[in-house]
């Protein structure tokens, strides 16, 4: 569809009023959600898929997916639509003070029309502890250096003890250079896309 | 079989693109030093007499080709006012970002790198490792390059919408850490470094496009390579640099350091004789390998870089994790001597 491929476009030279212009006047007849659903996820997709590949830089997805967040935004806002609130999803670094992983991850989300908790970057022990008290489903996990992403057997073996059936979603570097990462460290799912972890959670919640 | 080199012949040799009696090994080990003497990372960090003994004590056991006096980037950080923390089991990792509005960045004035004590106790580490070990044995300093420095000084998000939407103070701080780099550089050469690592992983296009690398991390590159006065080799930390290598080679670097993103006979072809490649053993797997998956590994990436010379064997991000086990690299250095022995039987 051509006007995906000029949203993309625009997106990854960050092109506001190029992408504005078609999500916000061009489509203003479209409902919101189907707006969502059926023009950014879909081009976000495709970026996320470029990311792994090698075919797009860090920059690109960062900034692409910072536009389109703050569009998703403004539909959002001229509308009488809510961010989904179930399953409860949230989001945090390890150790680390990159927060750029995190914010993609959490802009990917919420241009999908998801409510995300951002905890930030916290200790093991205070993340299980704001994970039980929230009731969070899925537990996003960014991290950059090795060291931070084999905390993430911590937390499992914290959520374990505690009995909370969380369900891990990392993502960063060192998952993306050892694919064994994700299962040393106990997560469900290892990822360098956001989108696929978006996918994830759709299939596990039945498709939706 | 050819005569025994030195260190330093072998390595100068192969970066010379010519076949030396074999491939030269650099392991990047910084904080295995500790490891070796049983000290923390952060204690281990604080005296240079400290990283000359740990150097000195894995090149008895490991009998690699070149040394390192690196210990973490944010020391440089801590020049601009930022902090450090430690672990017991890992790098340091830099605190929070210092330049948190535009007018701090107007305001910047180039620190000295001598007022600084975590980067002179790198600096005369270099000098004392130099006259323990004499000059038969390379030694590499390392500085983050100017361009990606700011990642630590703004955090990710922040420098990527300066470098986007702020020529005039983007450039400005350019022109602040490029004074400050080469200044540290050159210390480092002066104190018997026998080359420069440039760490600059932002201009990898895993972090930003080719157009915009040109725009921005190229120029200062360039700028930075020319006021360094010895051999510089730039390293991506992993990020994948073909689509820029031609650039790359107009910096006036001597070498990269190559991605396991990237195939190494690819880059062998695209680079021909005008760079020496460095790499590209996976660190962040290379906690599980067992002895067979390093035969295997090394055997490939001398098969594919090592003939004709400019190759030196490394691993892929320019430091061994700490959760490398002394045997895994017992074995990376046996692997190394057994296929890269010159003439590379492919």
């Amino acid at each position: 569809m051509k006007i995906r491929e000029e949203i993309e476009k625009g997106l990854l030279v960050n092109d506001r009023s190029c992408v504005r212009e078609i999500l916000i006047f061009q489509f203003r007849d479209m409902p919101p959600l189907d707006r969502i659903d059926r023009l950014v996820a879909p081009v976000l997709d495709t970026i996320g898929m470029k990311w792994e590949r090698g075919e797009v830089s860090l920059s690109q997805v960062y900034l692409g997916t910072k536009l389109a967040d703050e569009l998703v935004e403004e539909i959002i806002g001229v509308s009488d639509v809510t961010r989904r609130k179930e399953p409860v999803l949230a989001i945090s670094i390890l150790e680390d003070h990159h927060f750029l992983g995190l914010k993609v991850v959490k802009m990917t989300m919420q241009s999908a029309g998801y409510d995300v908790i951002d905890y930030g970057r916290t200790t093991v022990e205070e993340l299980v502890n704001m994970v039980e008290r929230d009731h969070v489903r899925y537990l996003l996990i960014s991290t950059l250096m090795l060291r931070s992403a084999l905390l993430i057997k911590n937390v499992r073996e914290l959520l374990d003890v505690n009995g909370l059936d969380v369900v891990i979603i990392a993502g960063g570097a060192p998952f993306r250079f050892d694919a064994q990462l994700c299962r040393k460290v106990g997560a469900d799912l290892a990822t360098a896309s956001p989108i696929e972890a978006l996918d994830y959670i759709r299939n596990r919640e039945g498709g939706e | 079989m050819k005569a025994e080199m030195t260190s330093m012949e072998r390595t100068l040799t192969a970066m010379r693109h010519q076949e030396p009696d074999r491939v030269p090994l650099l392991l990047c080990l910084t904080m295995h030093g500790a490891k070796a003497l049983g000290m923390s990372i952060q204690s281990y960090y604080s005296k240079a007499d400290n990283i000359v003994r740990g150097q000195v004590k894995l090149r008895e056991r490991y009998g690699h080709d070149i040394l390192n006096t690196f210990t973490h980037a944010s020391a440089e950080f801590e020049a601009f006012g930022g902090t450090t923390t430690y672990y017991e089991d890992g790098p340091p990792n830099s605190g929070e970002p210092v330049l948190r509005a535009m007018e701090d960045i107007e305001s910047l004035e180039s620190p000295d790198p001598k007022d600084n004590m975590g980067l002179m106790v790198v600096v005369e580490a270099t000098r004392k490792l130099r006259e323990r070990i004499g000059p038969e044995v390379p030694i590499i300093g390392v500085v983050v390059s100017p361009f990606s420095l700011p990642v630590m000084q703004l955090g990710f998000e922040n420098y990527f919408d300066l470098m986007y939407n702020e020529t005039k103070a983007f450039e400005h701080l350019m022109r602040i850490n490029e004074t400050f780099s080469a200044e540290l550089a050159n210390l480092q050469l002066e104190a018997g470094a026998t080359a420069m690592v440039l760490f600059d992983p932002v201009s990898s296009t895993t972090i930003i496009p080719r157009d915009k690398y040109i725009e921005t991390g190229f120029r200062s590159a360039k700028r930075t390579i020319r006021s360094i006065k010895g051999p510089v080799l730039t390293h991506f930390a992993s990020g994948r640099i073909l689509p820029i290598i031609d650039k790359i080679i107009e910096t006036g670097t001597v070498g990269v350091g190559v991605s396991t993103d990237e195939d190494l006979a690819t880059m062998k072809r695209a680079c021909g004789n005008r760079l020496t490649l460095v790499g590209n053993l996976n660190g962040v797997q290379m906690p599980t390998w067992t002895a067979l998956d390093v035969e295997k590994k090394v055997k490939e990436a001398v098969h594919k870089a090592a003939p004709g010379g400019g190759f030196i064997l490394s691993d892929n991000h320019g430091e061994i994790p700490f959760q490398v086990s002394d045997s895994i690299i017992e074995h990376i250095v046996e692997s190394s001597r057994r296929y890269g022995t010159y003439p590379i039987k492919v």
